[in-house]
């Protein structure tokens, strides 16, 4: 995939076209993990990478230069929805693995922590698809916000609205989703 | 939730967060009328409240770790934070005073290292302020292994005090999931800065070192291997007090065999003090760090490392030789002067005071091969403390002790106890420590219990010297007294050393010497853990299996009871419990209890399958069980089926030359000859007795009984040439075994009688006639009887007079003796059977009527016990007719 097709599906997505997302998915994609990857390797002491940092990296080697800043904030969402399906996937994988009994070196203790993990994530997104079924725009919102690390501003230029009102949304959002997940998971 | 109603929700939120609580329920009463459920929507939205906050960062936390794992690292701050401007996050300093981890408060960094960053820290609560040193791990060690290791090993390492070893206060990992642990900050010098700036002399080096040698020791007997000792890893405070850091860190860091094999030089070690074994990644014992030791006393004394091309890493593998003598080094030192000068003496002076006992104990500890090195640090402490005072040290050439330390190091115990005991011992030996390598931690623990065996060893090399035999049993047998004795103050060792050991007799087959240790761990954890604990049950199911082996079952069967009950509630792994229930099968099979037996069974085998998958030793253990089961029912269709099974898994899982795998393949053959299935019971214990010869050689006990088995086999198959053969070369192998004047003996030769009176073999005379002396010195028994039957009707055969009135005399002695055996009515035509002997000898010498009054009373004994059809009874009526001719 070339530079322009990168922006040119960007911009088609941005425009709604949900069908442009499966085309730029699996090269954001690879180009994260890669990322990630280099970054494990990276022996520098205390070295800490924020996922905001990581996506704008993907971004400069992608496309070839900086951000624009309209641009960003879409490359962010998108990196959002990609960081998304990763961790869901996985986490999806690792519960059918666990249950069936898979892997048998793991110690008790770990195969429960990572159970417990996975179906948080598995309840996560559960609910995020169904907040996005009658409020879109609030469960795009908090998929930037909790999966892509966005910050107000970021999400507000993707939206095409102000940071008041996305912090108003994130409010009603955040209470849905913590209420959803109820009080003996993430409310806790 | 529609769209329209969730706008009302929306509605509703942000008018209610308007208002005071008061305010918002008047307002939402008003405003939701009768629908009650939009009300409680409402209010349950409004209830989260603060709590979507912690919820949130709860949430957070909840993605870095799932981030983390994907190895997507995440700083942890972007969500939930504070607004802040683009661009990258800003540096976090430790001298940042935000910086901090958990309760402590990052104050400067104090080093770093192959491990990570240190910090030095401070604990402040409202009760005290503490400094600590806290270890940040570096990235790229944080691997889930690593963390979970972490987890489980700090409990181990706190529990490690020790006035000269930093203590491990506490641990846990940041918010981005790396790992730090908190040590004890101590004040002080590394070992060799204080050594030079006060200008100690050699005592005053040696007493340091000794100091040394305890902690390491400490550490030792609680299974804590350093690995990474060097000088910088001791400080020395300004009173002088040594203490060792880092104790543990690097062994509970460096077992990621994934790291080892992908980034070798991540191996965490310091060239110039690790051990060639630890430079060739071998798997490490506790003379590593004995080696280590002896390098920093090394350096201590010279001024320079053993290998001195190394101190940079350089070249570990030109070590093939021992390194040069201490005090040659020095001679050779071209700063010989400086070296001697700040141990307050001359050139010539110190490479005197080293010559002799200090090369030599400086090269004992760096020997290139552990097993040539000091067998624990408690001797290498031992013989710094006797050159101190004058006394003359320990430390030798290699001898016997040695070498047979050496091997049991190496795991090729059977070599070294060929020499010593027999190979049965050693395989089971080798077995209970292999076994106990199994699990990670279980290793150290092999490891120990190693080290501890070779001391014995060494320590049993006198007798050796004098050419007696050690055996194993002896080894064993000293180490349970030193179990007693020395490591009374450390319980937990001690009731872990009590079961390994306690294994190993079981498996040795001294199942009192078993029994012993099993108790004294059980007792320990009694004290420790309590009645109802899963240490507890661990120890009683390991006693009730000893007593079980020891027919104490009805003692056993309570102990079982009560594992059971603790693993069914606690949460052990399935196959303990599984182990438990197998036991439990046992007691309740011998106590001819099958369907209790079966069920237990049943159970233990699902368990296992659940915890191993189909095909698994302990699978086959418990088909083993059934099929033995359902072989003294007399059902031998499912005995054959499970046995059969079991013999497969066994050969896929043990191979095919395992004491188990054979005991399931003779179990089949004695299966296979009960449903007359002859040839191939013969085929199968054909081979069994091959790989049995080859195992433990033509003499051993059990090719023995193979053979006698084989002999049956061939004999029910009429070929009793080949049986008599098979007997043939079976009774010299008992003869060598129990002795030549034993029971077993005397029976087995009645046998081989019997079979050569069948082929009216010439042998047959002299062999019973040897039967019959040898059980002439042993108490009255059927088997005594039955040999003078079998010589009485031979003899009575003869035409000689003298050999005619032997017989009598032997048929008469052999139906004294069986009245007396044979008491009860059931037994009764045993007897019986005799007196007919005796009738036909009667009728042999023409004497009809004698044999009449004989035969026909045991007639009638013979019609009641088996009816008048029975071939016994028709044999009679033959006799009798001849006798009334």
């Amino acid at each position: 995939m070339t530079t322009p097709d990168i922006t040119s599906w960007l911009r088609a997505w941005q425009a709604g076209d949900e069908a442009a997302a499966d085309q730029l998915m699996p090269e954001v994609y690879g180009e994260l993990r890669r990322l990630a990857q280099h970054y494990m390797d990276d022996e520098r002491e205390g070295h800490t990478l924020s996922a905001t940092a990581l996506v704008h990296e993907a971004y400069v080697k992608m496309v070839g230069i900086e951000l624009p800043w309209e641009g960003r904030g879409h490359f962010f969402a998108m990196a959002a929805r990609v960081m998304r399906r990763i961790l869901i996937d996985s986490g999806r994988r690792r519960l059918a693995d666990k249950r069936g009994g898979g892997d048998v070196t793991v110690s008790l203790d770990g195969v429960e922590a990572a159970l417990e993990l996975s179906t948080e994530l598995l309840d996560l997104d559960d609910a995020l698809t169904r907040l996005a079924a009658f409020d879109d725009r609030r469960a795009k919102i908090l998929e930037m916000r909790f999966f892509g690390g966005l910050k107000l501003k970021e999400i507000a230029a993707v939206l095409d609205i102000s940071s008041a009102t996305v912090e108003r949304d994130l409010k009603l959002a955040k209470a849905w989703l913590i209420r959803e997940l109820g009080p003996g998971r993430p409310g806790r | 939730m529609d769209g329209e109603r969730w706008r009302r929700v929306e509605t509703l939120y942000y008018g209610a967060l308007e208002l005071d609580d008061g305010g918002r329920r008047s307002y939402l009463r008003k405003a939701c009328g009768d629908d009650l459920d939009l009300l409680r929507e409402v209010e349950s939205l409004l209830d989260v409240g603060a709590d979507a906050d912690r919820g949130e960062a709860r949430l957070a936390d909840l993605l870095s770790e799932a981030r983390r794992d994907q190895g997507v690292q995440d700083a942890g701050d972007n969500v939930g934070g504070e607004e802040s401007t683009a661009g990258p996050d800003p540096p976090r300093t430790p001298g940042d005073d935000h910086r901090r981890l958990g309760p402590y408060r990052l104050l400067r960094e104090i080093g770093r290292g192959g491990l990570g960053t240190v910090y030095l820290a401070e604990r402040d609560d409202e009760h005290y302020s503490m400094r600590v040193a806290i270890k940040l791990v570096r990235r790229g060690l944080d691997t889930d292994d690593v963390l979970d290791r972490l987890r489980r090993e700090r409990q181990i390492l706190a529990q490690l005090e020790h006035p000269n070893i930093t203590r491990l206060i506490d641990g846990g990992s940041t918010r981005s999931g790396q790992p730090y642990l908190v040590m004890e900050y101590v004040e002080g010098r590394s070992l060799l800065e204080h050594a030079d700036a006060q200008r100690l002399d050699l005592r005053r080096r040696l007493r340091l070192m000794i100091d040394m040698c305890h902690a390491v020791d400490a550490a030792h007997r609680r299974l804590i291997i350093h690995r990474d000792l060097k000088p910088t890893n001791v400080l020395v405070t300004a009173d002088g007090q040594v203490k060792l850091l880092d104790f543990g860190i690097a062994q509970l860091l460096d077992r990621d065999p994934e790291l080892e094999a992908t980034q070798p030089e991540r191996r965490l070690l310091t060239p110039a003090y690790a051990s060639p074994e630890q430079l060739a990644g071998e798997a490490l014992t506790t003379a590593t760090d004995i080696y280590s030791l002896g390098a920093v006393l090394y350096r201590l004394l010279t001024g320079s490392v053993p290998f001195p091309g190394t101190a940079d890493g350089g070249a570990p593998n030109s070590r093939r030789e021992p390194p040069v003598r201490p005090s040659l080094s020095v001679a050779d030192a071209p700063d010989a002067e400086s070296i001697a000068s700040s141990r307050g003496l001359s050139p010539a002076v110190l490479v005197r005071r080293l010559r002799g006992d200090l090369d030599t104990i400086g090269l004992r500890a760096l020997a290139l091969r552990p097993e040539d090195r000091y067998g624990s640090v408690t001797a290498l402490a031992e013989d710094l403390q006797r050159h101190l005072d004058d006394r003359p040290i320990l430390a030798k050439r290699p001898g016997l002790g040695l070498r047979v330390l050496k091997l049991v190091r190496r795991h090729r115990l059977t070599a070294a106890v060929m020499a010593l005991a027999s190979v049965g011992l050693a395989a089971a030996l080798v077995a209970v420590l292999w076994q106990a390598r199994q699990a990670d931690r279980a290793r150290v623990e092999a490891e120990r219990v190693s080290d501890f065996l070779t001391e014995l060893v060494e320590a049993a090399t006198p007798e050796a010297a004098r050419g007696e035999v050690v055996s194993v049993a002896d080894i064993l047998d000293r180490g349970a007294e030193r179990i007693e004795g020395e490591l009374a103050e450390e319980p937990q060792a001690r009731a872990r050393l009590a079961t390994t050991m306690g294994r190993a007799y079981g498996s040795l087959g001294d199942y009192r010497q078993a029994l012993r240790l099993h108790r004294t761990a059980l007792a320990i954890r009694e004290r420790r853990f309590g009645l109802g604990s899963v240490e507890w049950a661990t120890s009683a199911h390991e006693v009730a299996v000893s007593l079980i082996n020891l027919d104490e079952a009805d003692q056993a069967h309570g102990l079982l009871l009560e594992a059971e009950d603790i693993r069914r509630r606690s949460a052990v792994p399935a196959d303990d419990l599984a182990d438990t229930l197998n036991s439990l099968a046992q007691i309740e099979r011998r106590k001819r209890r099958p369907k209790a037996a079966e069920a237990y069974y049943l159970e233990a085998l699902e368990l296992y399958r659940r915890a191993h998958g189909e095909r698994h030793e302990d699978v086959a253990g418990a088909l083993y069980g059934l099929g033995v089961l359902k072989f003294s029912q007399g059902d031998f269709p499912p005995a054959e089926t499970y046995l059969a099974d079991a013999l497969q898994m066994r050969t896929e899982t043990l191979g095919d030359d395992h004491p188990a795998t054979l005991n399931a393949a003779s179990n089949l053959a004695r299966v296979l000859r009960k449903r007359g299935q002859l040839s191939q019971a013969a085929t199968l214990l054909t081979q069994t007795l091959a790989i049995q010869r080859r195992l433990l050689g033509d003499r051993h006990r059990s090719v023995g009984a193979a053979l006698i088995f084989l002999s049956k086999i061939r004999a029910d198959q009429g070929l009793k040439a080949e049986s008599v053969e098979l007997l043939r070369t079976a009774i010299p192998i008992f003869e060598g075994a129990v002795g030549p004047a034993s029971f077993t003996v005397a029976t087995l030769t009645a046998d081989l009688g019997e079979l050569l009176t069948a082929l009216e073999d010439p042998e047959t005379e002299r062999t019973l006639r040897h039967a019959v002396d040898l059980f002439d010195s042993l108490p009255e028994s059927p088997e005594s009887a039955r040999a003078s039957e079998l010589l009485g009707s031979v003899l009575c055969r003869r035409t000689e007079v003298a050999a005619q009135a032997e017989a009598m005399t032997l048929l008469q002695t052999a139906i004294a003796a069986r009245t007396r055996l044979h008491t009860t009515a059931e037994d009764l035509w045993r007897v019986a059977a005799a007196q007919v002997r005796l009738g036909q000898c009667h009728l042999h010498r023409g004497r009809s009527d004698a044999a009449r009054a004989v035969l026909e009373p045991a007639r009638a004994v013979l019609v009641e016990r088996f009816g008048a059809d029975d071939p016994r009874v028709e044999d009679v009526d033959r006799w009798l007719a001849t006798a009334r001719r």
